[in-house]
């Protein structure tokens, strides 16, 4: 037959063939759509879409037995039915065959009908999950873990009602649609067939020597056994006689017929005894075989031909023995060996998958109940998650309202003195108290050293002017780092400030040591800021007049000047710390004028 | 609920259960959305014991479920060119009527 030459017709035939859509196979489509369609095509509408919709079973019990069968036993398949024997009676695989065959047929009456069908199985099934619920154990058992005397009213109660929720029936069908799907095959059973027919065709092929002798030797001793039955058999003397006297006649015959050769020669008259003796010697072998085809010998002779059978066997094997050691059966031997040793494998985790699918068919009520239990608490929890988030954040808000009143007092006082002004008490900046605090902030404890003096315990805060409950709340939050950081940082920069405005200056190690740590730059940056606020505020409080009276005090050069001459140019903290310590010493005298009035 | 509603009600479900037995083939929709979908059928099909009941629902399904779309159309389309000629044929009747008279 000529090659199909590859013409642009036939390219264009090809290139259409590929594009055209693929029909889906529908032996792919899930068994309960498969089902559906069954129903559909049965004219049969509603009850198609009742099934997609979850109301009604779409197996029947035939299904059902039929995937457990498949998947649950390791037995045969019966030829009249094609379908797996059911497991042997009193085996782990019986009792799981058996307890899954109940659940699921509980299952599926359960869904065949309305929900409200409720086999005993099920609702065992429900009431074994509650019983271990922690949801329920309050209500079902005592505190020393005893079962109340209304256990059993109460726990039928509680499965009752679940099993009667549309929303269960709904989750219990899912899963039992998708574990019962009589296409479901358990994927270690192809692998295992598949090994068998493999190691079967091997087997056909190998000759193992080691078989082979063990055959062989089983042979000789079954050809031994015979040959001890046949002497042990009664008539066996008889036997021998015969066979004695037989061939005994049959020497004579053959002696007598060699003298009747050589009196045909020699002695002629002789010949007429010697015929008479041969007849004579003929007719006693005649009767002997006679004697010997009697059927009491019929067991030796059975016996012999079974021995001669297996003498035959033996020779056989060991000709065979001999082919056993060609490099070809060394490697099928090796073949097999590994395929052996993979059908093991491949068994036990059959046995395994076996054992988790009847597992997973046992647990969809648990499941079903659990699923649901989650979902219809799933809104109940979140509502109170955020109550609970909301209490969280008042007490959060109430606490940090303390803290918040702790710190402004604290603000107030640290670093301050008192002073009387017309009866009434005004705190106002004090170089030394402030000096002492931040020699305190510059020691390598840093803002924890510090914390920890200022807030040392509730007496010291007291004595800060802090009522109890406020006190309080600063100790219980003093180890917090993230507390210490915030808490830490807004005390020092209020104790910077009034260190600078009561006219204290920081030394060259000192602005070095803060601005060389991450919280020092930040009071930096604060204190800048600060500055200019208070320098603002200053200037609108006072008048420019002011500022410029204390820039004079700068030797002659007003502040002004001297910051548009350095402001810009002055990159860096440290020099606006610089900056903050040449205009301080005026501070004060402001500072109290403007207590003054 | 009159012979008329009832005939076109079921003609409209087994459509229906066609759609989306050919949309879950066609992977169009899983079988969670199928379930969904046969479920509201179900549901508000008990419900309808008129004509305008019966539209209302169709309209609610053709909003709620793309997959309906061009099936509802056709079959609205149907329904009325069928509404119509049962009118003109009453007319006619009408009509012979009112001749013989």
């Amino acid at each position: 037959m000529a090659d199909v030459q590859i013409t642009p017709e036939v390219a264009k035939g090809l290139a259409v063939g590929l594009l055209e859509s693929p029909q889906v196979p529908k032996q792919n489509l899930p068994s309960l759509v498969d089902r559906a369609i069954e129903a559909y095509q049965n004219g049969q509408a509603v009850k198609s879409l009742e099934m997609l919709a979850g109301l009604i079973c779409p197996y029947t019990a035939e299904d059902v037995k039929g995937v457990l069968l498949e998947n649950l036993s390791s037995q045969e398949r019966d030829p009249r039915t094609g379908q797996k024997k059911e497991p042997i009676k009193g085996t782990p695989e019986r009792d799981r065959y058996d307890k899954t065959q109940t659940i699921t047929e509980a299952m599926r009456v359960y869904l065949e009908g309305d929900g409200q069908n409720i086999p005993k199985e099920l609702q065992s099934a429900i009431i074994d999950y509650i019983s271990r619920s922690p949801l329920y154990r309050d209500l079902l058992f005592d505190d020393q873990g005893q079962k109340r005397s209304d256990y059993d009213q109460i726990s039928q109660a509680i499965a009752q009602t679940l099993l009667r929720q549309p929303q269960y029936r709904r989750i219990i069908h899912r899963l039992f649609t998708e574990r019962l799907d009589p296409k479901k095959r358990l994927d270690h059973e192809s692998i295992v067939a598949s090994l068998e027919r493999e190691i079967k065709q091997l087997e056909a092929q190998v000759i193992d020597p080691q078989k082979i002798e063990a055959e062989i030797a089983q042979k000789k001793a079954q050809l031994n056994q015979k040959n001890i039955a046949i002497t042990q058999d009664p008539n066996y003397q008889d036997y021998l006689d015969l066979i004695a006297q037989l061939e005994k006649a049959q020497d004579d015959l053959i002696t007598f017929q060699e003298m009747y050769k050589q009196a045909r020669i020699n002695n002629p008259h002789q010949l007429q005894q010697l015929t008479q003796d041969i007849s004579s010697k003929k007719e006693e072998i005649r009767n002997i075989q006679s004697k010997l085809s009697d059927p009491r010998f019929s067991n030796i002779y059975q016996l012999q031909q079974e021995a001669s059978s297996l003498q035959e066997s033996i020779k056989s094997l060991e000709q065979l023995k001999q082919q056993a050691n060609t490099s070809e059966q060394r490697q099928l031997r090796v073949q097999l060996q590994e395929k052996l040793l993979e059908l093991q494998e491949a068994q036990a985790q059959l046995i395994a998958e076996r054992i988790r699918y009847a597992s997973d068919i046992i647990a969809i009520p648990a499941e079903a109940a659990k699923e649901f239990l989650n979902e219809a608490l799933g809104a109940a929890a979140t509502h109170y998650k955020e109550e609970a988030k909301k209490a969280a954040e008042k007490e959060e808000a109430d606490k940090r309202r303390l803290e918040e009143q702790a710190i402004e007092k604290l603000s107030r006082r640290l670093g301050r003195k008192e002073k009387r002004k017309g009866g009434e008490i005004v705190w106002v900046p004090d170089r030394k108290q402030a000096r002492r605090l931040l020699t305190l902030l510059f020691q390598p404890s840093g803002l924890q050293g510090f914390v920890e003096e200022v807030a040392k315990d509730e007496i010291t805060l007291i004595r800060y002017g802090l009522t109890k409950d406020e006190a309080q709340a600063i100790l219980a939050r003093k180890n917090n780092p993230d507390f210490v950081g915030t808490f830490g940082q807004n005390l020092a920069k209020k104790i910077l400030c009034d260190y600078l405005l009561a006219g204290g200056r920081l030394s060259r190690d000192d602005i070095f040591a803060l601005a060389d740590a991450e919280w020092g730059r930040s009071i930096i940056e604060d204190g800048r800021n600060l500055y200019e606020e208070q320098r603002k505020f200053l200037q609108s409080q006072l008048g420019k007049g002011v500022l410029k009276a204390l820039d004079e005090l700068r030797g002659g050069k007003t502040t002004g000047e001297w910051l548009k001459g350095n402001w810009l140019k002055i990159s860096g903290i440290i020099a606006l710390f610089i900056l903050f310590g040449l205009i301080s010493p005026a501070i004060p005298a402001i500072l109290e004028f403007f207590y003054r009035r | 609920m009159n012979d008329f509603v009832s005939l076109r009600i079921k003609k409209l479900i087994d459509g229906l259960t066609k759609v989306i037995i050919d949309a879950l083939i066609a992977e169009d929709i899983d079988q969670d959305e199928a379930a969904e979908i046969a479920l509201f059928i179900l549901e508000r099909k008990n419900a309808i014991t008129n004509e305008d009941e019966l539209n209302n629902f169709l309209n609610d399904l053709k909003n709620r479920y793309f997959i309906f779309s061009s099936f509802l159309d056709s079959f609205e389309k149907e329904e009325k060119i069928k509404k119509e000629d049962i009118q003109k044929i009453e007319a006619i009747k009408n009509q012979l009527l009112k001749f013989t008279q």
